[in-house]
C-alpha cells in the first residue's frame, strides 16, 4: 500500500533525543534507560532529511515532535535543532513540540523554549499521589513535590499548555479525581490514555466505568459553567460523531504522515516501535538513505487492513481501533483489534454519547460551538490567550530578554 | 458472588456492537446545529452591547421609553423598554452625535459602499467572533435621533409593488425611515441560509432519488431544518398550523414543497435584496428615503480582537505592573473592571458610528429632497 504522493499536507518528525531518562514510570514504553543520545552531526542530518521530505512532499506544515526518554536532558541540542529547522523553513510553517516530564523546566528553560516558540505538553498522571505513584524518580521517590513550582510557571508562560494523564489498573478507580485535579491546577488542555499495554482487568474496567460516569457529569456541570476546555476521553469520542473517522491524511499512516527518529537516526513508524533502537523488525530506514519504501508501504498495508473480527460493528466508525500501533500493544499484531481498546470503546462510547445528548437536549452554546463550529478551537485559543494575556507578558518579555542574551 | 467474580475476571475480549441506539446530538451528516438559533450569536461576549452598557452605569430607575406610537398598521412587534441605564447611554451617544454637523453629502447606508454585510451568507463556521449589532440597541438609538430631528419613527408596513416589508421607522409625511436588518426583517436573498436552499432543492426535484431505506432519515433531517428555519420568524397561527401539517408529512417531496410553500409566504412579507436596492435606486424618483441598517454592518459590530483591542490589552498590562496590589484577588478585580470598561468604550464608539451614520443619512435625505 502506497498513499497518493503529496497526500499529506502536515509531516510530522519525532526526534527521539535520548534514551535516558530521569524518571522511571511503572509503564514507560519507550525501553531501557540508558545514557546514549543523539548526537549533533545526527541531529543536523535528520534535520536536513526531514526539512527535504517535506519539501519533496510540498507539505504545507512541518512539525517537529521531541520525544525520549525525557528529551531536556539534552536542552542544549534541541533548542540548536529548532535553530536549525528555522533557518532553513523559509517560508514553510513550522511548529515545535515536546513531551516532557517537566522535571527540568526551571525558569531559564522556559525562556528558551517560550523564545522558540516550542509548545510542551507535560506528562503528569493527577494529583500527587498518583504521580508519585506511578512516576517515581530511580531511586523509588516520588515526583510530585518537584512539580509544586513546575505546574503554574508552565501555565503562566502558555496557558494552552497541554498535560497527558495515563491511567493504569491502578489508577483507574480515581481517573476522575486525577482529570479534576489537572484542571483545578489551571490546565485546560488535557489528554487521558489509558496504559495500552497494561494488565487490565474487567474488574479493572468496571472501576474506570465508574470514574468515567462521574467525570461525565462534571464535563456536564463545567460546561453549564461556560468553563472552556478540552477532555481528550470524552471531546474526542463526541468529535468522532459530530465530525466523522478521521482521513487517512489525519492519522500517522505508519511512517506517511509521521515518523519517529530515533537517537541513532534509524527510523520508526511511531514513538511506539523505537524502544532500545533495536527493533529491525520495525525499523523502515535511516536519515541518510531515507525510508525503505517497501517495508514502510507493507506496515501501511498491514495496519490499514481491515479487521474482521470488527466487520459489521455499529461503533466501528468511531472505534479507536484504527491505531495500529495501540493494537499492537495489546496483542502484539498491527492488523488485529486490542480487546482493551475494543472492552474500553465499548464502555466509554455511551458515557460520552449521554454527556453530549445532555448537553445538546439544552442546545448549550458553548457545546454547539465546540463540537460543531470548525472556528471554535482558533477563537477558543484567542480567548484564553486575551484573559491570560497579563501572566504571559512577564515571561514572554523574560523570554526575548533570555534569546537576545543567547544570540 | 461466585458469578459475579467469575465475571469480573473474564478475560478481555473484541466484540462487536450488534446494535447502538443513535446518540441524539447532531453527527457530522446532520444540519449544522451552530445555525440553530441558540448558537447565534457567538456566546461568550455575544451582547456584549447590551451587556456592557447595563452593566456600566449605576443602577437608575424605568426607563420612560415609549413604545413608537404606530399612526400606521405594522406587524412590528412594539419597541420593548430598554433598561433604564441601558437608554441613559444611548441619550449620551446621541447627545454627542447632535452636536456634530453632519455634511450629507453621501448616503452612508448605500449598499454599494459594501460595508453593510450584505446579503449575509450564513456560514457553517457558526457565526464567529465579531459580535453584531444589538437590533433592540440600534431600533432605540435611531428612534431617538429621529425625534430629535423632528422626525416621526412610527413602525410601518409596505405592500407596495417594488417594496413589500415592514420597516423599523417610518414618518409618513417626510417619507423618511429606517429598518434594522435582521432575520426577521430581510429575506433568503439579504440573509441567506443554506437550509432553506437545501429545502428548495429538493421540493424542485433536482435531487437524485433517494433510496427507499434513506427516505426517514431525509425526512428527519428535513423537519429539523425546518424546525431551526422557522423558529427565527414570527408566524401567524395559520402559518404555524401549516408547519405542524407539513412535519407530518410522509413523501419527502410533499414534505419539502410544503416546507417551501411556507417559506415563500414568510418570506415574502419581508424586505429581498432586490427591493433594498431598488429602493435605494428610486429613492428620489419616490421620494422615499429608507435607510436599511444591517446588524452585520462592519462599522457597527465588534470584532473582538481586532488589533485595536489586542493594543489596548497589552496597554492594560503595562498599567498593572506599575500598580502595587494588596491581593490576588483585588488584582483581578481590577483587571474586571478595566476590561468592562474597555468593551463599554468600544461598545459606545461603534454606536456613536451607528449614531452619526443615521444622522448623515438624514441629512443626506434632506439635501436629496425630503420635506
Ligand atoms: S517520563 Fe516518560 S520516558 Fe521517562 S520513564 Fe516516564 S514515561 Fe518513560
Ligand atoms: S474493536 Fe470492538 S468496538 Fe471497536 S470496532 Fe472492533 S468490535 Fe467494534
Amino acid at each position: 500500500m502506497k498513499p497518493e504522493a503529496h497526500a499529506f499536507p502536515t509531516i510530522s518528525a519525532t526526534f527521539h533525543l535520548t534514551h535516558a531518562c530521569n524518571l522511571r514510570c511503572d509503564y514507560c514504553y519507550t525501553g531501557e534507560k540508558f545514557g546514549i543520545g543523539m548526537t549533533a552531526a545526527t541531529a543536523r542530518d535528520a534535520v536536513t532529511f526531514a526539512h527535504q521530505l517535506a519539501c519533496e512532499a510540498r507539505a504545507q506544515h512541518l512539525e517537529i515532535v521531541f520525544f525520549g526518554g525525557e528529551p531536556l536532558l539534552k536542552h542544549d541540542l534541541l533548542c540548536s535543532i529548532v535553530d536549525q529547522v528555522r533557518v532553513r523553513a523559509k517560508g514553510m510553517r513550522v511548529s515545535f513540540k515536546m513531551s516532557t516530564n517537566g522535571l527540568l523546566l526551571s525558569p531559564r528553560v522556559i525562556a528558551d523554549l517560550a523564545a522558540r516558540e516550542v509548545f510542551v505538553s507535560l506528562s503528569i498522571d493527577g494529583d500527587p499521589a498518583t504521580q508519585d505513584a506511578q512516576r517515581p524518580d530511580p531511586q523509588g521517590r516520588g515526583s510530585a513535590a518537584k512539580l509544586v513550582d513546575v505546574i503554574p510557571r508552565v501555565l503562566a508562560w502558555n496557558p494552552h499548555t497541554a498535560v497527558n494523564c495515563v491511567i493504569t489498573p491502578k489508577s483507574a478507580p480515581n481517573a476522575d479525581e486525577s482529570v479534576k485535579w489537572l484542571f483545578a491546577q489551571g490546565f485546560r488542555y488535557a489528554s487521558t490514555a489509558l496504559d495500552w499495554g497494561g494488565n487490565w482487568t474487567r474488574r479493572d474496567l468496571n472501576a474506570l466505568g465508574k470514574a468515567y460516569h462521574r467525570l461525565g457529569e462534571w464535563y456536564v456541570s463545567e460546561t453549564r459553567r461556560d468553563s472552556r476546555f478540552y477532555l481528550s476521553c470524552f471531546d474526542e469520542k463526541i468529535q468522532s460523531r459530530t465530525r466523522g473517522p478521521l482521513e487517512l491524511s489525519e492519522r500517522c499512516a505508519m511512517g506517511y504522515r509521521q515518523f519517529s527518529i530515533a537517537p541513532s537516526g534509524l527510523l520508526y513508524p511511531c514513538v511506539q516501535f523505537v524502544k532500545e533502537d533495536d527493533q529491525h523488525e520495525w525499523c523502515i530506514g535511516d536519515v541518510w538513505q531515507g525510508f525503505d519504501d517497501s517495508k514502510r508501504g507493507a506496515l501501511l498495508g498491514c495496519a490499514e487492513a481491515p479487521r474482521e473480527e470488527c466487520g459489521g460493528c455499529a461503533l466501528s466508525d468511531r472505534c479507536g481501533s484504527w491505531c495500529a500501533c495501540m493494537n499492537y500493544q495489546g496483542t502484539g499484531r498491527l492488523d488485529t483489534a486490542s480487546p482493551l481498546v475494543c472492552e474500553h470503546d465499548r464502555l466509554l462510547t455511551p458515557i460520552a454519547d449521554r454527556v453530549a445528548n445532555q448537553l445538546w437536549k439544552q442546545r448549550h452554546p458553548l457545546f454547539l460551538h465546540k463540537h460543531y463550529n470548525p472556528a471554535f478551537p482558533v477563537l477558543s485559543h484567542i480567548e484564553t490567550d486575551v484573559e491570560t494575556a497579563r501572566l504571559r507578558h512577564t515571561v514572554l518579555a523574560t523570554a526575548t530578554s533570555a534569546f537576545a542574551d543567547h544570540a | 458472588m461466585l458469578d459475579a467474580f467469575k465475571s469480573n475476571d473474564r478475560p478481555l475480549r473484541v466484540q462487536r456492537v450488534r446494535y447502538y441506539r443513535v446518540p441524539r446530538y447532531p453527527a457530522h451528516t446532520d444540519p449544522d446545529p451552530t445555525l440553530a438559533p441558540e448558537a447565534v450569536p457567538y456566546p461568550w461576549k455575544g451582547s456584549v452591547m447590551a451587556a456592557v452598557l447595563a452593566l456600566s452605569e449605576a443602577g437608575c430607575s424605568k426607563s420612560e421609553t415609549e413604545a413608537s406610537s404606530a399612526d400606521a398598521p405594522s406587524s412590528k412587534k412594539p419597541l420593548p423598554a430598554l433598561e433604564a441605564k441601558v437608554q441613559k447611554q444611548i441619550d449620551e451617544i446621541v447627545d454627542a452625535a447632535l452636536r456634530e454637523q453632519p455634511e450629507g453629502k453621501t448616503n452612508p447606508f448605500a449598499q454599494k459602499l459594501g460595508l453593510s454585510g450584505l446579503p449575509y451568507v450564513s456560514s457553517p463556521y457558526g457565526t464567529g467572533a465579531p459580535t453584531p449589532l444589538s437590533a433592540e440597541i440600534a431600533r432605540a438609538l435611531i428612534a431617538r435621533i429621529f425625534k430629535a430631528e423632528g422626525l416621526v419613527s412610527a413602525p410601518t408596513t409596505f405592500a407596495e409593488k417594488d417594496f413589500t416589508g415592514s420597516v423599523d421607522g417610518f414618518d409618513k409625511e417626510k417619507r423618511i425611515g429606517f429598518v434594522i436588518g435582521d432575520w426577521d426583517s430581510l429575506d433568503e436573498t439579504a440573509f441567506g441560509s443554506w437550509m432553506s436552499q437545501e429545502l428548495l432543492r429538493f421540493a424542485s426535484g433536482d435531487s437524485p432519488q433517494v433510496p427507499p431505506d434513506e427516505e426517514a432519515q431525509l425526512r428527519d433531517y428535513m423537519d429539523r431544518s425546518a424546525k431551526w428555519l422557522f423558529e427565527r420568524t414570527q408566524l401567524s397561527e395559520d402559518q404555524k398550523a401549516e408547519l405542524t401539517a407539513a412535519t407530518k408529512l410522509e413523501s419527502v417531496q410533499e414534505k419539502a414543497k410544503a416546507y417551501v410553500a411556507l417559506l415563500q409566504k414568510v418570506e415574502d412579507a419581508k424586505i429581498s435584496m432586490a427591493e433594498i436596492e431598488l429602493a435605494e435606486k428610486q429613492a428620489d424618483a419616490h421620494r422615499r428615503y429608507l435607510a436599511i441598517i444591517s446588524i452585520y454592518d462592519q462599522r457597527f459590530q465588534i470584532t473582538e480582537y481586532d488589533p485595536e483591542a489586542r493594543d489596548r490589552f497589552e496597554a492594560l498590562n503595562l498599567e498593572a505592573e506599575k500598580i502595587k496590589f494588596e491581593s490576588a484577588d483585588e488584582k483581578a478585580q481590577w483587571y474586571r473592571r478595566q476590561h468592562d470598561m474597555l468593551w463599554t468604550e468600544m461598545s459606545r464608539q461603534r454606536l456613536m458610528e451607528l449614531a452619526r451614520s443615521v444622522r448623515e443619512y438624514i441629512a443626506w435625505a434632506r439635501r436629496s429632497g425630503i420635506q
